[in-house]
């Protein structure tokens, strides 16, 4: 058989290879303002030529791992032992069945896609995780830190915020596992959002700290530029001119309006703040909407612990309600608001559950089968891609690992996987250098 | 000597080179402005073409009167020309393509000049059999196919997969003629096969056209089909090595020279490759090379390494680049340090003048930083600057040596490499702060530096009594203690070899796995603690004892990396260990790597660059940019029983560590020859601890007592986002790279508007607070906090600044706001976070 696939990246193949020798070289001797501006101008460049130039995703991580048979994998057919407490109920896509726990989902499954045939092969949460957040399994199970960067970050080095005065990556309900930017320096980890966005919580260091008021920052700006006068030719490197330019960037995030209404959830109608529920993951979607709207480029939500080795049926009653009203929320959100397009949505955790039901009611770690949900971002909705065996235990075929939906999230993005980076040891690293992009979703 | 290049050995015919015979009225050549070229020469002497594709590069260099020499490959005025058009054509640049077999002279000419060189083709019916390995694998090597972004990945691309760089033949040929059910290569319409229709992009390639129908590499690999895919040619003549050159040249900045590649064989035939080597610039900003090995001075000033890759062969030339301006007269600094001389002797050659001394206040502020990791006391640095004493600077280093400090701020600097860390707790805390202690006394009684890596390379035993088996704690793979003793020790970067022969170095799989057996016989057994586990060596000299490449299953003795195999020592099996022998070899004379990696390293920590870059990547390809420095530094390092406080002390005694920051005209774009000292942002820990310094304040860190500096910090198990947004390392790599010196948004947002930095200015029992409460003393607290910040006085302008901004408060009854204003000013102050 001839292969006649990839033809069309032609163009693009031969322009980005040269470049990405190029920011591989840089971020050996560190990046100096010079090389901030010419890797935006590239990125501009690159998102110039069509697709993923304003694109932006929202990812909501599961972590423990969510249960993909009582989720979006139900099996009414498989023995009760397998198919857990729950009914599968129609949507509105003809022989796509969700968990009666998603009823509001299933009302618009013409605008979501799940994918169900996802696997890969590590129980350890740490490892999963790492795999799903970077589309590389973790190479030390007691590994605490990226190896490789996660996909947020890589979405901050390659395409920067989608409008000025916003940080390119935030990071919601505080720190979160495997989304750091690892070789690519800490300019890339993402801003972390602490505590919940139903109490105002903002990122770091963006609000004015207790005892600062405008004029008193403007004040100390002024006496700033009349003091701060050391010779910056001293620094061929260009350290110095970074912070100046990132100074300037932080007075406009601090001062200006964008990121402020951005993070001010009370700027939204009580109606809307409502409909998305009165919950963590609710509001959380709600802020996250807001900055993908302001020109945030990629916002990961961690939400919950999902890892119910015990009673997973009444944790998925207490969580599944507030996760299904969430996402049905910002789905229908982003279509009301013509953002569909640009926007896409990725929920998944580290892995799914064991098909068969345990002695305390719960299911165990399951990396043979684990399902996504996907929306927008201009892939193909309206589909359940895949399918497992009949207890759900594995991808009946072609089955799909994270590398392949980040693959997928990075078409999205515009961002050429092939682009590489040294890391610490002097190796190029490809962004991601396995999986392709989930044909039924790009196709 | 094989059949085939016995025929086309009857090499004759010498290049001539023809003097001018009116110099006087000859064309006036000039390049950058030198005289005019009195004669040309051809290089090589002799040009052997073999094949239809035989090609060669030639180089065309005139000298003038005065001896020099100018590179006129590409010079659009000289015309070449070829004596028998049937046999080879010259293209403009002097490349040479054979057409038919004979011998013919191509000559170029400029003006009245011209010179000659005999061309002699063989075997243009390319009866001749390819040989797979030399030359249809270097075509792929050389368009990209195996590197690792494309068919080289271990997952290969789109099912078809390439080894590595081409470092294994025989992988390749199996991928080709026999993987995909052998789809690939089609013998009956060879110029069909599927390999040619994708390499020119007859058929969609991912990767694109990578060569044109009927061009050489095509033709070449289509002949290899044709003649039934042989794996190798029936007498296959090995490549033993390549030359690139000239070897060493002077270039004037923003001039180009032509590089040649010759390929030398096992049978004495010497072939011209350039056309089909990979090239490489260690200093792009210096000169670049392009895929034709044409060489371009850029603007920059210094020494580059070109690499020339061909087979897996390797050869390096240099380039040196000087400023080329007319500056005024300099002399050296006056003397006595061994790395003056060098210094200086290099940056004579380069023709750039050195920035003059630094201030003594700049001197207390940058040796303290960088000896202690604190900003100085204002006091000592006042009494300091104060001193007439001749030798004070010498003296004012001895202290800041002797101080605790010391030994803390370079155990921050070891801790990391050596990984030090508690980890998600699967390791015991305990022995993070045991092995931490250990790292903190060694570098206070100032362990020769042989003895600390054999301590740490010998350990064994229970962890509660050894606390330098933190070390294997941490490394806790074979695979991580091959790399980095090798990276961290010996400033090698051996990853590579793990899999796949390094692709710019010697080392292959079999070193890797050699190397890997000195460690192989490490275990443990339960100590009654889990987290510490009792390490020893296992008692096995058989071969069941060694370490095993994966791929091939091959078990390979103990050897040291381009050293001996290890005998197991005789005595006893039961004391038998090869990591003695390795911790033994490490300070011998004939280990090569050793102590040049050391003294690269602490070279780096006080000029922020190594002679060597990255500091633990010491390879051929990869020269020093002073080779004479890093080596007398290494014997000196040697010499003194690698004695870490005397090669500190010889470095930050230097005059070269005491050249001000400040650019004069010509060497404001040096970063390499240490034409000044280059200012560093202070680093994580040692930012936050100078902030708490000046601002009186004390960091609450968690689990530590109270009162901890960042820099006494035993790992990063300690939070801090303070510390983590300035780049503090996560201990997960062996190259101090992982500390990240880049700016970044969240850093300025920390600085500028962060609670942290409010509540310490605003805090209780600060030194704003003890300036807020004294109103007259304004001027000499303003004059206090230059000192303190800066280790110097405020200039007058300065001064009035602060001043007024202090009036305006008093006016407004906000005087303590006045002082936070200022602190967090000189906090936020260039000057303040950078070491210059």
């Amino acid at each position: 058989m001839l292969e006649i696939k990839g033809g069309r990246n032609e163009t693009r193949a031969r322009a980005t290879r040269r470049s990405f020798m190029r920011v591989g070289a840089l971020t050996l001797g560190g990046l100096t303002l010079a090389d901030v501006l010419r890797l935006r101008a590239d990125g501009a460049e690159e998102a110039g030529r069509g697709a993923g130039s304003d694109t932006a995703v929202i990812q909501i991580v599961l972590g423990g791992g969510p249960s993909h048979i009582d989720t979006y994998d139900p099996k009414p057919d498989a023995p009760r032992e397998f198919r857990g407490e729950f009914a599968a109920i129609p949507t509105n896509t003809p022989g796509v069945y969700l968990s009666e726990m998603m009823p509001r989902q299933a009302k618009i499954m013409d605008k979501l896609a799940v994918v169900r045939s996802l696997r890969h092969t590590t129980s350890d949460h740490n490892a999963g995780m790492h795999w799903v957040m970077t589309g590389f399994p973790a190479t030390d199970p007691g590994q605490s830190a990226n190896t490789r960067p996660s996909v947020g970050s890589i979405a901050a080095k390659l395409r920067g915020a989608n409008a000025p005065g916003l940080p390119p990556y935030v990071s919601l309900n505080g720190a979160q596992q495997f989304a750091n930017a690892s070789y690519l320096g800490p300019g890339s980890n993402p801003f972390e959002v602490a505590g919940d966005p139903r109490a105002a919580a903002k990122p770091r260091n963006i609000e004015l700290p207790g005892g600062l008021t405008f004029d008193r920052v403007e004040d100390r700006r002024a006496l700033l530029s009349k003091l701060d006068r050391i010779e910056r030719a001293r620094d061929a490197g260009g350290v110095m001119e970074g912070m100046d330019h990132f100074t300037r960037e932080a007075y406009a995030m601090i001062t200006g309006p964008a990121a402020r209404r951005a993070f001010d959830l009370t700027q939204e109608q009580a109606r809307v703040r409502a409909r998305y529920g009165d919950s963590r993951v609710g509001q959380s979607c709600l802020l996250a909407r807001r900055l993908v709207e302001a020109g945030v480029t990629f916002v990961t939500i961690r939400e919950g612990n999902w890892d119910h080795h015990a009673q997973v049926f009444q944790n998925c009653r207490r969580m599944l309600p507030e996760l299904d009203a969430a996402v049905a929320s910002l789905v229908e959100d982003l279509h009301e608001r013509g953002l569909a397009e640009r926007v896409m949505l990725l929920v998944w955790g580290e892995f799914g559950r064991t098909p068969r039901v345990n002695g305390t009611s719960g299911r165990d770690h399951w990396p043979g089968a684990m399902s996504a949900l996907v929306a927008g971002g201009g892939l193909n909705m309206g589909r359940a891609v895949g399918a497992t065996t009949r207890k759900g235990e594995y991808p009946v075929d072609h089955p799909l690992g994270p590398e392949d939906m980040l693959q997928t999230v990075y078409h999205v993005l515009g961002i050429d996987p092939r682009r590489q980076f040294f890391n610490e040891a002097g190796r190029p690293m490809a962004v991601l250098n396995v999986g392709r992009p989930i044909d039924d979703l790009t196709g | 000597m094989s059949r085939w290049l016995r025929a086309a050995c009857i090499l004759v015919g010498t290049s001539s080179a023809f003097a001018a015979e009116d110099v006087g009225s000859g064309v006036g050549v000039r390049a950058g402005g030198s005289p005019r070229v009195s004669a040309l020469s051809i290089d090589p002497g002799r040009v052997l073409l073999r094949g239809s594709d035989g090609r060669a590069q030639l180089v065309l260099t005139g000298t003038t009167a005065l001896g020099e020499e100018v590179d006129l490959t590409r010079d659009a005025r000289v015309r070449w020309s070829v004596r028998d058009v049937a046999i080879a054509k010259v293209a403009a640049g002097g490349r040479v393509d054979a057409s038919a077999d004979g011998s013919t002279v191509v000559e170029a000419r400029l003006g009245e000049l011209s010179a000659r060189v005999e061309v002699r083709c063989a075997d243009h019916e390319d009866a001749r059999v390819v040989d797979f390995a030399t030359e249809v694998v270097p075509i792929f090597t050389k368009l990209g196919c195996n590197a690792g972004a494309c068919h080289g990945k271990a997952s290969g691309q789109n099912g078809f997969r390439l080894s590595l760089l081409g470092f294994d033949a025989g992988f390749d040929l199996e991928s080709l003629t026999r993987d995909g059910r052998g789809r690939r290569v089609f013998p009956a319409a060879p110029a069909s096969s599927l390999v040619l229709l994708k390499a020119t992009a007859r058929v969609p390639h991912g990767g694109g056209k990578r060569f044109e129908v009927g061009s050489p590499s095509f033709r070449t690999i289509e002949r290899w089909v044709a003649q039934g895919l042989r794996p190798s040619s029936p007498t296959p003549a090995r490549l033993e090595r390549i030359e690139v050159t000239p070897l060493d040249r002077v270039m004037p900045r923003r001039s180009g020279r032509q590089l040649r590649v010759t390929a030398h064989y096992s049978d004495g035939a010497a072939l011209d490759v350039t056309h089909l080597a990979q090239y490489q610039s260690n200093a792009e900003d210096l000169a670049t090379i392009d895929d034709e090995a044409r060489v371009e001075a850029r603007d920059g000033v210094g020494t580059a390494a070109l690499t020339a890759r061909f087979g897996g062969e390797v050869a390096v030339a240099r380039v040196t680049v000087p400023l080329g301006e007319r500056v005024p007269d300099w002399t050296e600094p006056a003397s006595d340090n061994p790395i003056d001389r060098l210094i200086f002797k290099r940056l004579r050659t380069l023709g750039l003048p050195p920035s003059g001394p630094c201030t003594d206040d700049e001197f207390a502020r940058r040796s303290s930083l960088d000896l202690r990791g604190v900003l100085p006391d204002p006091d000592q640095a006042a009494a300091f600057v104060a001193s007439t004493d001749p030798d004070k600077r010498a003296r004012w280093v001895e202290e800041q040596l002797e101080s605790p400090e010391y030994a803390e701020f370079f155990a921050l600097k070891w801790s990391a490499i050596l990984k030090n860390k508690r980890g998600l707790g699967q390791l015991s805390q305990a022995g993070t702060f045991a092995f931490h202690d250990w790292v903190v006394q060694s570098i206070a009684e100032n362990k020769p530096y042989d003895r600390f890596v054999a301590e740490i390379l010998t350990a064994q035993g229970d962890p509660a009594e050894n606390p330098v088996l933190g070390w294997y704690r941490q490394v806790s793979t074979l695979e991580e203690r091959v790399d980095d003793t090798a990276q961290l020790f010996l400033g090698l970067r051996v990853q590579c070899a793990r899999c796949h022969h390094h692709p710019y170095e010697r080392w292959s799989t079999s070193d890797y796995y050699g190397f890997a057996s000195i460690f192989s016989r490490m275990t443990s057994k339960a100590s009654g603690r889990p987290l510490d586990p009792i390490v020893y060596v296992r008692a096995d000299v058989s071969t069941a004892g060694y370490a095993r490449d994966p791929l091939t299953g091959v078990a390979y003795p103990p050897k040291l990396l381009g050293g001996e195999v290890i005998a197991a020592s005789g005595a006893s099996r039961r004391t038998d260990d090869p990591r003695r022998a390795l911790a033994a070899w490490l300070g011998r004379p004939d280990n090569p790597f050793f102590a040049p990696a050391l003294v690269n390293r602490y070279w780096k920590h006080f000029f922020g660059r190594g002679l060597v870059e990255p500091e633990d990547d010491l390879r051929v390809t990869n020269p020093a940019s002073n080779p004479e420095l890093l080596a007398f530094l290494a014997r000196d390092f040697a010499a003194s029983g690698f004695d870490l406080k005397a090669l500190a002390r010889r470095i930050a005694t230097s005059r070269a560590y005491d050249r001000s920051s400040l650019p004069n005209a010509w060497n404001g774009g040096d970063r390499r020859n240490f034409a000044r000292y280059y200012p560093r942002r202070l680093s994580a820990e040692v930012l936050l601890d100078a902030i708490n310094q000046v601002v009186g304040s004390r960091e609450p860190f968690n689990g530590v007592p109270r009162g901890f500096r960042a820099a006494q910090l035993p790992d990063d198990g300690v939070a801090s986002y303070f510390l983590d947004v300035f780049g503090r390392p996560k201990r997960q790599s062996v190259c101090e790279c992982e500390r990240n010196p880049e700016a970044n948004l969240a850093q300025s947002l920390m600085l500028l508007n962060s609670p942290e930095i409010q509540n310490k200015l605003a805090g209780p029992n600060t030194r704003v607070e003890r300036w807020a409460r004294d109103p007259a003393g304004a001027a000499a607290h303003v004059d206090e906090l230059y000192r303190l910040c800066c280790a110097r006085p405020p200039s007058a302008r300065e001064r009035d600044v602060c001043l007024e901004h202090l009036e305006r408060k008093r006016a407004a009854k906000q005087i303590k706001q006045g002082y936070e204003d200022l602190m967090w000013v000189l906090i936020n102050s260039k000057e303040f976070m950078f070491n210059h």
